[in-house]
């Protein structure tokens, strides 16, 4: 089965392991690496992430620490490929529209459903991944099938025109 | 409050972990060691009026407190939350970590003879 791995950022080691424990109860081919701060897991990520479940609060302990946002953003600038899930103690309406629109590909609220609804926007997106697959495979189908054809008339074209078709 | 009322309520831990007891008195543990730093944290803040700080720690001890059913402190960390956000009324922010400490204190005698009990 392909690995998929898996960052968690949170400054929370409580959080942060109740996290870890349950997605590998559920997940069990996940490869998951914790990290306490953004820092470390902009480090890290030429291990190629493809989902990242970040907090949006990273500087509750080290006040210097760079917000989750700004490694929101970054990820998306530079791994344009990676999902990543925002989290925040946070049940505010603009909180959640500034991540989505900074390239979230969800928002959770930290609190008793967290972990489920974690899980439910990694199934989504694994259905998303789906969708944009078949839809590569499509776009790739229709292409080829375009050469094709316009292969056929020209051949077709030369063909007249060198007198070998009356 | 009544002597015998309990401010915890592992419901929510006993759920998530499917009554795994390890990972309870590990859940438990972690916040036995994270929670008073917090709360210590919190009262440097406000000494030092430094309340945005203050409003992030308030904040980031939310979810834990929930996590350990102790849920007559939501409003009180909500309003910490709501005031120190604005910098606005530091007397009544130190009476809320006061209220906060004294729940958490009791909490922490009921978290601690919990983890006795599973261990």
């Amino acid at each position: 089965m392909h690995k998929e791995i898996v960052f968690i950022v949170d400054d929370e080691p409580m959080h942060a392991q109740m996290m870890e424990d349950h997605l590998r109860s559920k997940y069990p081919h996940f490869e998951i690496h914790s990290y306490k701060t953004g820092e470390e897991c902009v480090d890290n990520m030429d291990k190629n992430p493809g989902i990242v479940i970040l907090d949006y609060h990273l500087d509750s302990i080290d006040k210097t620490a760079r917000n989750g946002i700004e490694i929101l953003n970054y990820i998306t600038k530079q791994y344009p490929d990676t999902y990543t899930i925002m989290i925040s103690g946070q049940d505010n309406i603009d909180v959640a529209v500034e991540c989505m629109r900074s390239g979230a590909y969800d928002y959770v609220v930290k609190n008793e459903t967290s972990f489920v609804r974690t899980e439910a926007a990694i199934e989504r997106l694994f259905q998303h991944r789906v969708v944009l697959h078949s839809n590569k495979q499509y776009k790739l189908v229709n292409r080829v099938l375009t050469i094709g054809m316009i292969a056929i008339v020209l051949f077709s074209l030369f063909m007249y025109f060198t007198g070998r078709i009356h | 409050m009544n002597a015998h009322e309990q401010i915890v309520n592992i419901s929510f831990l006993e759920q998530f972990t499917n009554g795994d007891r390890t990972k309870m008195v590990k859940y438990i543990n972690m916040f036995l060691q994270s929670a008073p730093g917090s709360i210590h944290t919190m009262k440097e803040q406000l000494a030092a009026g430094h309340f945005l700080d203050l409003r992030t720690t308030a904040h980031s001890l939310k979810p834990q407190l929930t996590y350990m059913g102790i849920n007559g402190l939501k409003e009180t960390i909500l309003r910490i939350e709501e005031y120190a956000g604005q910098s606005i009324k530091p007397e009544e922010i130190a009476r809320l970590i006061g209220e906060v400490e004294n729940t958490c204190l009791a909490a922490f005698d009921e978290l601690k003879s919990l983890v006795e009990k599973m261990s």
